[in-house]
């Protein structure tokens, strides 16, 4: 035994020096993420106000998350918000790269432009934009009043009908020049010569996009997939700048509910750490499972088109 | 070899430790001026230490909008401050055992310093855990250039103010701006209402009265004043998606002939305002129900020190207390930020003359603006937000509002 350890076979010699290159993050990783999320998941079975000792109710939290109607609103408009700014946030800055990656003049001038908003903080366009949609005398109506187009102004974020497109809006401006320049990259690695043969064969610019360009970048697009539903589903910082969830609950999502839950309205009291840490379980579970799915999804189509080839 | 390690290392640990360790007292607050590097902070923290060698006064600031989640945070860890501004917490937390009760450490002539109102704010069960810092009520603050221009006197009632609105808008001007977009100033608007229809609010806060809920006359005759006020256009459209400051910026910019906020703004418009503002801007106080009667500019206290029970530097944490509640340390206070008192022999020390009307508001206006109940400010202000866009009546508002009171209460 003690000469076994003085002399590690060669397997267990090769693996000592990267787990002591790995070790710190990982120390940090579990320190920081693993034991923060077993707490959480802990707290998710407790009542607790943070004041008075935690009292342990089982599932309560989650029965009572079931019978919970501001939740299921919350979690409705995290749906309607992720399948929006997914779809958005994929299909527009892919067309757009695509364009930009077909010689066009400028193209270096419009992607920094477009990547622009990318490097503003969320909570500082959320309150930039608050500002551009303010109803009375905001920029956005002003401007609408000012053209001859005043029957369009709205109320914007303090409609419950235009607030959740307003919010769409904001993240779409924010987030396209993000996706744009990963999609802009994956489309400088397309083999020219595909493009090529496809061109011969009679394809034009429509198809040799659906045929060569969306296949071949297929990897890219699943992931920028999963980022934007992972990012929809946790949505909270530009929101909660913009409309605190409100008015009325109408732009609430899973986030905005959960600090709500657990800090109370802006001033109040009312803490509820065990209730919000159920719904941060909730979402961690929804994330977990839909990037499964869409991984699973994009996996599954390349197999097949590999089996088809 | 492991002697001589060991009486190394030890001597290592006895240069790095200092000559003699000082007791750090930490003191948090939301408010600006209370951070090292202020005047009045600063005199006040090096007069302390100079008293009590061998203490530092640790000074923290967090921003109201992260404060409160930030003092939950620490609630929940055990890690809160000697001395911090326990906000809408104040009375959970002194009930709950996490507070001094500042009757055990003072007596009665050290509380008789104070304007009523505001020290009856942070008591609870006749037990005072908080002391009020400064002092706050409402008011209208009109500019009396657009007043002029649209030629209305500032109204006395609610009604007179109705009626106004059409002059207002002729002229294109929004009557009386505010912003509800973080939910806080409704509550601000419509408790001192409830006060104005007889109720009491501090009974509904505490709901142990038998028989008396948030679903009774008062409260529904104030929601439905709110929003009588907000059909009829007296408020900016789309008020709850406007914050406090784009709703100061209507006033300002000369949108709004009158802006509704409390006793801290006169000192947000001298760094903000512009000029026609600022040379043009009168306070007033907030219409009545009838010509003879009560205003209820409200009479409470935006913050109170409160001292960690829990805090094994609680004396020193009392001794603080009580030196910045001496009169000529108060004074300095006063003197420095001319704002709100909460000290009645500081008024002197008062220069400006609007903030000396608003100080004199104190105490014959009374209602309490703040609620400290167990999830009563989320109802109220939810509910609230729901009456100012018109999407529940006052009947059904007020309803919810108890229910969603008593479930917090199961719940806590």
């Amino acid at each position: 035994m003690a000469e076994r350890l003085r002399n590690p076979p060669s397997r267990l010699r090769s693996l000592a020096v990267p787990a002591l290159f790995i070790a710190p993050a990982g120390l940090a990783l579990v320190l920081l993420m693993a034991v923060p999320m077993a707490d959480a998941v802990a707290l998710s079975f407790q009542n607790w106000n943070g004041m008075k000792p935690p009292t342990w109710v089982g599932f309560g939290n989650y029965v009572r998350l079931a019978q919970d109607a501001t939740f299921f609103r919350a979690l409705w408009q995290t749906v309607y918000f992720t399948v929006c700014t997914a779809v958005l946030q994929t299909i527009l800055p892919l067309l757009i790269a695509s364009l930009l990656n077909s010689g066009i003049r400028g193209s270096t001038v419009f992607r920094t432009l477009y990547f622009m908003p990318v490097i503003i903080s969320l909570a500082i366009s959320g309150l930039l934009w608050a500002m551009l949609f303010e109803p009375n005398f905001g920029p956005v109506n002003t401007v609408l009043r000012f053209v001859g187009l005043g029957g369009l102004s709205q109320l914007w974020l303090a409609s419950p009908t235009t607030v959740m497109p307003s919010v769409i809006l904001v993240s779409v401006w924010q987030s396209l020049g993000f996706y744009l320049v990963i999609f802009f990259a994956a489309l400088q690695a397309v083999p020219k010569d595909l493009y090529e043969a496809a061109t011969i064969d009679g394809a034009n610019a429509w198809r040799r996009f659906i045929n060569v360009t969306v296949p071949t970048i297929r990897p890219v697009i699943v992931i920028v997939v999963v980022l934007n539903t992972i990012n929809g589903i946790k949505v909270f910082d530009q929101i909660w700048v913009m409309t605190a969830g409100g008015p009325d609950y109408a732009s609430a999502t899973l986030g905005t509910y959960l600090y709500s839950i657990a800090f109370g309205a802006m001033g109040a009291s009312n803490s509820r750490l065990g209730y919000a840490a159920a719904i941060a379980i909730i979402i961690l579970l929804l994330s977990i499972v839909v990037s499964m799915v869409q991984i699973r999804l994009g996996r599954r189509k390349d197999i097949d088109s590999q089996i088809e080839v | 070899m492991k002697k001589l390690m060991t009486t190394v290392a030890a001597a290592i640990a006895l240069a790095a430790a200092p000559a003699h360790a000082d007791t750090v007292l930490h003191v948090l607050s939301w408010q600006p001026a209370y951070v090292d590097g202020t005047d009045y902070w600063k005199k006040t923290v090096a007069g302390f230490e100079a008293e009590n060698p061998g203490v530092k006064v640790e000074s923290n600031f967090i921003a109201f909008a992260q404060y409160l989640p930030s003092l939950t945070a620490m609630i929940a860890s055990d890690s809160l401050p000697d001395v911090f501004n326990g906000g809408t917490k104040t009375g959970e937390l002194g009930r709950s055992g996490h507070l001094v009760n500042f009757k055990d450490v003072f007596d009665d002539k050290f509380f008789a310093q104070f304007f009523k109102g505001p020290l009856r704010q942070y008591t609870f069960d006749d037990k005072p855990y908080g002391l009020p810092d400064m002092a706050q009520d409402f008011g209208i603050f009109a500019n009396d250039r657009i007043m002029k221009e649209v030629g209305v006197k500032m109204p006395n009632t609610w009604d007179e103010l109705i009626a106004d609105v059409p002059k207002f808008k002729a002229k294109g001007y929004i009557p009386l701006a505010w912003g509800n977009l973080t939910r806080n100033t409704c509550p601000d608007f419509f408790l001192p209402l409830i006060a104005q229809y007889g109720g009491d609010v501090y009974a509904l806060d505490d709901h142990t009265k038998p028989g008396l809920s948030w679903d009774s006359k008062p409260v529904i005759d104030a929601l439905g004043l709110v929003q009588k006020l907000a059909k009829a256009g007296v408020f900016p459209e789309g008020i709850n998606g406007i914050d406090d400051s784009q709703g100061q910026q209507l006033a300002y910019q000369g949108k709004a002939a009158m802006l509704f906020g409390g006793s801290w703004t006169p000192g947000i418009f001298a760094q903000n305002g512009t000029k026609d503002w600022l040379d043009n801007y009168s306070v007033n106080k907030v219409p009545a129900l009838t010509p003879d009667g009560i205003h209820y500019a409200g009479d409470g206290a935006g913050e109170a020190w409160s001292v960690n029970a829990d805090s094994p530097n609680k004396d020193l944490a009392v001794k603080f207390i009580a030196y910045l509640y001496r009169p000529e340390v108060y004074n300095w206070r006063a003197k420095g930020l001319q704002s709100f008192l909460s000290m009645q022999s500081a008024v002197d020390q008062i220069d400006n003359p609007k903030v000396k009307t608003m100080i004199s508001w104190i105490g014959t206006d009374s209602a309490d603006p703040i609620l400290f109940g167990p999830g009563s400010w989320d109802a109220v202000s939810n509910v609230c937000q729901s009456t100012l866009d018109g999407s529940i009546t006052p009947e059904d508002g007020a309803k919810k509002i108890e229910a969603d009171v008593m479930a917090a209460r199961e719940n806590n």
